[in-house]
This record gives structure tokens, sequence and C-alpha cells, in this order.
């Protein structure tokens, strides 16, 4: 039965699973029946200028079990945070990989690239007496992997550590390896559901899934949160909360759902439970390439969309191309002609005045 | 005669850590510790909103 999972069911799965059904637990006896044909390529897991959140995003994935999707559905041979090797023996497990099974492992990359003085910001051990950057072991890495996993946004786009004036020069693994299969599993961190979903598609069709304009797959990142938020009634009627704990729309506090791409409004997080926005934070839009390079708690009128450029809502929801959010951009228009919301100075002065 | 141990990475932590250890006649003479990751998260939060903090270097770890 396992077999006869198209790719057409998967994404189907994918992007319908909801807090309800466990995307993990549904894949797994495809995965497992894959992992007892012996058709599952070797695994290594690079940290970089990481915080090793991702990782722990991962080991919250609760059905299936962690511990079986470590031990018996992926052969993952180098991850820092679990594995007994260490020194030495560590790092040469890496290049064991590299020699043993060039153009078929995958690889997945946590953290940013670090290229300051030749990467020394970032040194992840010792071979033969000399010390490995990130740089070096990415590039070696990579250079002969089948595909490159990014997990979480910094390896997809740079993240926090290339933030302005990105101190250690942060790059992301696609501007260091060129030309191999990438698909960036974006969030900081991405939900387990992501990771595990991602890799299971790569492992199951040995392909990249459909990706998105930022590499990112439709199947996770296709939806805007704005578009499902649950406080987008407010929304609708004009209703802002002016401090955290109030009822409305977070616009005015600093929400960036309507520029963000993913699923967390259905999916949910920790097992189901909650998310961001439902339990009265902001939405950090922390799936985007340009997190965190802007103000987090200021309002979204005016945001950045490149290098030194800023753009109204309305402009962003042309630049993204989505009907949503152009829809967005007049009704906001609209509720700022109506007076509902205050200009961004008004905003300001009365900031002031409390 | 001294005897020089050096382990770089230590696994099963979070970040990057290496530790060399000097030993003479079975006992540590000298020990030193490395973290070899420098992200500078104080010089991003330079001139940024003060409520940026919480959300900027609570990524300093994710563990």
């Amino acid at each position: 039965m396992a077999t006869k999972l198209s790719r057409r069911d998967f994404m189907r799965a994918a992007a319908g699973s909801a807090a309800a059904v466990s995307l993990a637990g549904f894949l797994s006896p495809y995965i497992a029946e894959a992992a007892e044909a012996g058709e599952l390529p070797p695994v290594i897991w690079l940290a970089g200028g990481a915080c090793t959140g991702c990782a722990v995003s991962l080991l919250n994935c609760q059905d299936p079990d962690i511990q079986d999707v470590l031990l018996k559905v992926i052969s993952l041979r180098f991850q820092e945070n679990v594995m007994a090797a260490q020194g030495e023996q560590a790092i040469n497990a890496i290049y064991d990989v590299v020699a043993k099974y060039p153009g078929q492992y995958v690889l997945a990359v946590e953290g940013s690239v670090q290229i300051k003085e030749n990467g020394k910001w970032c040194v992840i051990g010792e071979r033969e007496g000399h010390e490995v950057t990130m740089l070096q072991a990415v590039k070696d890495v990579g250079s002969q992997a089948a595909a490159i996993i990014n997990i979480g946004t910094c390896s997809c786009f740079g993240g926090l550590p290339s933030a302005d004036p990105n101190p250690s020069e942060s790059r992301s693994v696609a501007d260091i390896v060129k030309g191999k299969p990438i698909i960036n599993v974006a969030g900081c961190p991405p939900h387990p559901d992501w990771i595990v979903g991602t890799i299971a598609h790569y492992l199951l069709f040995k392909d990249v899934p459909e990706l998105d304009s930022a590499g990112r797959p439709k199947m996770f990142y296709g939806r805007i949160i704005h578009d499902n938020c649950q406080r987008r009634q407010y929304f609708d009627n004009g209703i802002f909360a002016k401090n955290f704990g109030e009822m409305g729309c977070m616009l005015e506090l600093g929400c960036k759902g309507p520029i963000a791409h993913c699923d967390s409004t259905t999916r949910l997080w920790n097992g189901g439970v909650n998310w961001c926005v439902q339990c009265g934070g902001v939405c950090l839009a922390c799936t985007e390439p340009q997190f965190p390079n802007w103000p987090i708690y200021e309002r979204m009128a005016e945001m950045p969309i490149g290098p030194a450029t800023t753009a109204t809502v309305d402009q962003i929801g042309f630049v993204l191309g989505g009907a949503a959010v152009l829809g967005i951009g007049g009704h906001l228009a609209g509720n700022i002609a109506t007076g509902r919301i205050g200009s961004k100075k008004d905003h300001d002065k009365e900031e002031g005045d409390n | 005669m001294a005897q020089t141990i050096k382990i770089d990475p230590i696994t099963r932590i979070e970040g990057h850590l290496g530790v060399e250890v000097e030993i003479e006649g079975g006992v540590v003479v000298n020990a030193k510790s490395m973290g070899m990751m420098f992200r500078g998260l104080e010089l991003i939060m330079k001139g940024r909103d003060p409520r940026d903090a919480q959300q900027i270097m609570q990524r300093i770890c994710g563990v």
C-alpha cells in the first residue's frame, strides 16, 4: 500500500494536514517501507552560525517519535547535538560519507555560513591538526551532495546573523554552493512537519518538491498568515489593538502577517496546541528572506522589500503579486482614509503621549 | 613530559565547543575551552528599538 503514494497525494496531505492530522504520522509507513528497502541516502546535518533552535524544533516532532525518525527512518551520519562521536572522529564521519557516497547523500544545513576572515568566525572542528571552518565544510560537503535542504531562515537567506550590520558576514548556503538542488525550509525555527515533510518528500520521490520564488516548498509556504489569521475578522472590521492583550488585529503593534508565507495558522505548534498570534504575539514573518531587518514592533506601513528600498503595503502587494495582499493594501488604505487607522506619524505621537 | 589532548568539536551540546587539556604524569596541568563561533548579536542590536531585544537576543541559543 505504501508504494502507491503519489506525489499529488503527498502534496495534498502535506498542505491539508492540520493540527488534528499528523503529517509525520501519515508519512511514517511510507518512509519505513523505503527504509526497509535500503533506499534511503545518508544525511549529514551541519550547523554553522546557528542557535540549534531548528534542531530542537525537529526534536519536537511527536508522531512518529523523533527517536524512530533518527534511528530507523533516516541514516543520519553527522549531527553534533545528538551524535556520540566527538573530536576528530566526528569530523571524519562527515568526510567518510563524502568519500563513500559522492552525489548520493543529502546535506541538511542549520545556521548561516560565516565567511569573514575566510570562515574563521565559525570553526566546526579539527581534522589532521587543521581547523575545519563551516565555510570549508559547506563547500566540501555541498559540492558532492545529491541535494541540500536548508533548515531555518539562517541557512536559507542569512537570517538573524546576517541582520544589519552583519558582523560575521553571514551568507546563505545558496551563496556558497552553486548548481545543486536547494530546498529552503524557512522559519525561525521551522515547524517539525515542514522539516520532516520536506525530507520525506525528497526521500520518497528522490526529487525536490514544488518551490516558490524564495525556494520554499509550496505545500507548506503557499499561504499567507494574514489570510487565515484568527484575528482576521478584526482587521476586516477595522478593529485594531493598541496594546498587547487587547482585542483586535495587531497590525499597529507590528504584526507582519500580511507578508508572511506559511501555514502556522492551521498547522499549529507544539503538537497542535497554539501558534504565535493565537497566544497574543505578533507575527514576525520569520519565514521571509528579509527577516529580521525591520523594526519588529512597529507597524508595517513602510516595509523594506530589498536593499535600501521601502514600500507601502500596496506596493508590497504589487511586488508579491498576490491578489490577497493587494486586497489588504486596498483595505488598509481604506481604513486610513476613513480614519480607523491613524497615519504613522499620528500613531507615534499617540504613543509619546501615553 | 606533558601530553596534549584536543577534542574539537565536543558533541551533545549546543554550539561549537573545543577543549584542549595538558596532562603531565597523569595529572591535568592546564586546560582551555574554546567557543568557536561568533555572530555578534550585540552589534546587531545597536541602534535598534529596545523592544526588538526580546526577539533578537533570545535567538542566541535555541535549546
